[in-house]
């Protein structure tokens, strides 16, 4: 029994999506309960992941092909954990501000993000502050991060900030601001509840805050 | 997943930055020749004045000038092997100099230390030998190890097989020093033969060479170092024939003149010792610099340093003789910005220009009279870049990844494809931390330190844990209770 999970972890380590959803689904017809095949296989897998990209010794590609396997493999356990009411890691919405076009640096966290088991949604690049707001009521995310690359748009993020706070959705939501010139003061100036300054550290950011 | 990360740097092929057109290079040649003819050098040592002058060269003993004829000059360049092994205690750290094949690592002899632990400058020991050994067989872009420091605290009589010896039993690259007396030759000959197994395996894998700074510019023979220089010729050991002269003070102040002068001495050299022994390995030794003419000092950083000693290694490939030169160094007496860039740019012009065997590009300050152990870390960095951008761009249907951008498309990303994960860690060169590539937030966070604070914690960490293989523990015995040694 212990053998599918390390198999799961192993895989999961490789980034081979498509034999960790399999192997995931192996699991649960032998008997496995899901919140086993989680954490022993998934989770497992993830941790080790986490260990040798901070040690250096992974690449970011790796940690993010490594994620999509973990995606995959949640695939198959979300709708099983729901109903056996096992809270979810969390869920994340993320987009680039409006008038910014740059999304390489917001697909990196999100990545993460999945990898670390939320489930994100990702409302794209060029985001108007009314279709946060829209998100945020729809979705009820824990955490909403936004991005952006170019000192011109950072100032949207104060503007999606008052948006929530005039709909009424602000203390239902904790904010994260991330992207090449924003900073920790920054953040705190707009009234953002965190920043975290690459993808790696976003991933520990949104955790604390989920949790 | 498979992990290809890059190998070893040593023997790249440069030779792409030609600061003198093929004219220029023969016209250098020439004046070489007539230099030779017209000056001569002047020698005084016995040995070398019968040989000469058994050779058909024009030998004035009241004046003890020689003038070298053309023709020998061309029959010894051409008895002079064209490539040479430095071989390594461990043959991954073999050297193999020929063409424009690029090595590069430590030079010396600085009689100073920067003190890692007090960060005062104090004399060279021969523990800094060992220590420096050590830390340089643990550094992957420094290829040979050329005892950096002259300990001043032993004899001339003891002080090169104490040197030699401490080198080759702290690292398993190849040793270079300089050497001091005939007996001190006899002996480290001695010593290296049980090491490599026997005379004719060293003389095979030469896992040592040596230096012999024969010639003082302009055109003037050191007595005593030649003796030295026909000794090692006759041992079939390789032979360095090292001459320095600076541009404004013991050489023309023009480039042009001061390198058909150092060509010309480099030249009476390879003559001599191909005398003393026909085909004995060797290496020229051309190091070109300038004079400061608002003091007269030895410059180091100049940025005619790199420009002349990438038009010897051009003059080099033209004889098709090994080269030995200078890159890499400094006139900065701390490790700060001036180091850094004085270092970056002359090691980076050597390098490509096809130098064999660039020495003084690690560790060395306030040019050739100090060395810091976090300098050593640091410079292992500037030799990882400059090896990295004589590796090229490869072209090939593979690298064009045509296949790869049309599968990702406009404006996808290439994160996740697994060319990227194929090739990320063999195409870039990666630094150890000593470079700090991170954020504002994060690197205050470690600590808000620079490059040098780093450099003296890898040089800490090294120090502390790496252990080099070690000498086998028979040979080490013997000769432990063959001759004295100090360490």
């Amino acid at each position: 029994m212990a053998d599918i999970l390390e198999k799961i972890a192993l895989n999961l380590y490789d980034g081979e999506a498509e034999e960790v959803a399999a192997l995931v689904q192996k699991a649960l017809d032998q008997g496995m309960a899901p919140d086993e095949v989680l954490s022993g296989g998934l989770i497992a897998g993830m941790d080790e992941v986490g260990k040798d990209f901070k040690a250096g010794d992974l690449f970011v590609p790796e940690v993010l092909v490594a994620a999509r396997a973990m995606h995959a493999g949640m695939g198959v356990l979300r709708p099983l954990l729901a109903e056996s009411g096992v809270p979810s890691t969390g869920k994340y919405i993320i987009g680039t501000v409006q008038g910014d076009l740059h999304d390489i640096g917001k697909n990196l966290v999100k990545m993460m993000l999945e990898g670390a088991g939320f489930e994100t949604i990702d409302l794209g690049v060029d985001v108007r502050p009314d279709a946060f707001v829209d998100a945020v009521r729809e979705h009820q995310p824990e955490v909403a991060g936004m991005s952006a690359l170019l000192t011109t748009t950072m100032v949207q993020m104060k503007a999606i900030i008052e948006a929530l706070e005039e709909a009424g959705l602000r203390s239902s939501v904790k904010i994260m601001v991330g992207g090449a010139p924003v900073t920790a003061a920054f953040a705190e100036e707009i009234g953002a509840d965190a920043y975290a300054p690459d993808a790696a550290s976003a991933v520990d950011v949104a955790r604390d805050m989920a949790g | 997943m498979a992990k290809k990360r890059r190998g070893p740097t040593k023997g790249l092929v440069g030779g792409r930055y030609r600061p003198l057109t093929d004219d220029q290079v023969q016209r250098i040649h020439e004046a070489a020749l007539s230099i030779l003819e017209r000056t001569g050098v002047q020698v005084e040592e016995p040995e070398a004045l019968r040989l000469f002058e058994e050779a058909g060269a024009a030998v004035d003993r009241e004046s003890s000038r020689v003038r070298i004829p053309r023709a020998l000059v061309e029959d010894a360049v051409g008895w002079a092997p064209p490539r040479v092994l430095l071989a390594g205690r461990d043959p991954k750290w073999d050297l193999e100099l020929e063409g424009v094949r690029v090595h590069i690592g430590t030079g010396g002899a600085a009689l100073n230390v920067l003190d890692l632990e007090t960060g005062q400058r104090r004399p060279a020991v021969l523990r800094d030998v060992v220590e420096l050994a050590r830390l340089v067989d643990a550094l992957d872009n420094v290829h040979f190890y050329l005892v950096p420091v002259y300990p001043t605290d032993m004899g001339k009589d003891v002080v090169d097989i104490n040197t030699y010896y401490a080198g080759l039993a702290n690292t398993t690259k190849h040793v270079q020093a300089g050497i001091y007396t005939v007996e001190g030759i006899r002996d480290t000959v001695e010593m290296c033969e049980q090491i490599a197994g026997g005379a004719e395996a060293l003389r095979e894998r030469p896992i040592i060479s040596f230096i012999t700074c024969w010639l003082v510019s302009p055109l003037k023979l050191a007595t005593d170092v030649t003796t030295l220089l026909i000794e090692t010729c006759r041992q079939r050991i390789p032979v360095v024939l090292s001459a320095a002269p600076m541009a404004g003070s013991t050489a023309p102040v023009t480039l042009a003149g001061m390198l058909a002068q150092l060509t010309a001495e480099q030249l009476s050299g390879v003559v001599l010792a191909q005398l003393a022994q026909r085909g004995a390995p060797l290496l020229i030794g051309p190091i070109p610099a300038t004079a400061d003419m608002k003091t007269g000092r030895y410059l180091a950083g100049a940025a005619e340093f790199g420009l002349t000693n990438a038009a010897m290694a051009q003059i080099a490939q033209f004889y098709h003789l090994p080269i030995y030169n200078s890159a890499g160094m400094t006139d900065a007496k701390t490790p700060d910005v001036q180091a850094g860039f004085e270092k970056a740019a002359s090691a980076v012009l050597a390098a490509l220009a096809g130098s064999n065997f660039i020495h003084h590009a690690a560790g060395m300050l306030e040019n050739m009279n100090m060395v810091a152990a976090e300098q050593f870390v640091i410079d292992n960095e500037i030799l990882g870049m400059t090896m990295r951008v004589l590796q090229g761009v490869e072209v090939s249907d593979e690298t064009l990844a045509l296949d790869v951008i049309d599968e990702v498309g406009p404006g996808g990303h290439f994160l996740t494809s697994e060319h990227t994960i194929r090739h990320m860690r063999s195409e870039f060169y990666y630094p150890s931390r000593v470079v700090d590539r991170q954020g504002w937030e994060m690197w205050q966070q470690d600590g808000g330190r620079d490059a040098v604070e780093r450099a003296r914690d890898i040089a800490h960490d090294i120090l502390a844990h790496h252990r080099p293989e070690p000498l086998d523990l028979a040979v080490e015995s013997w000769i432990r209770e063959r001759f004295e040694l100090h360490v």
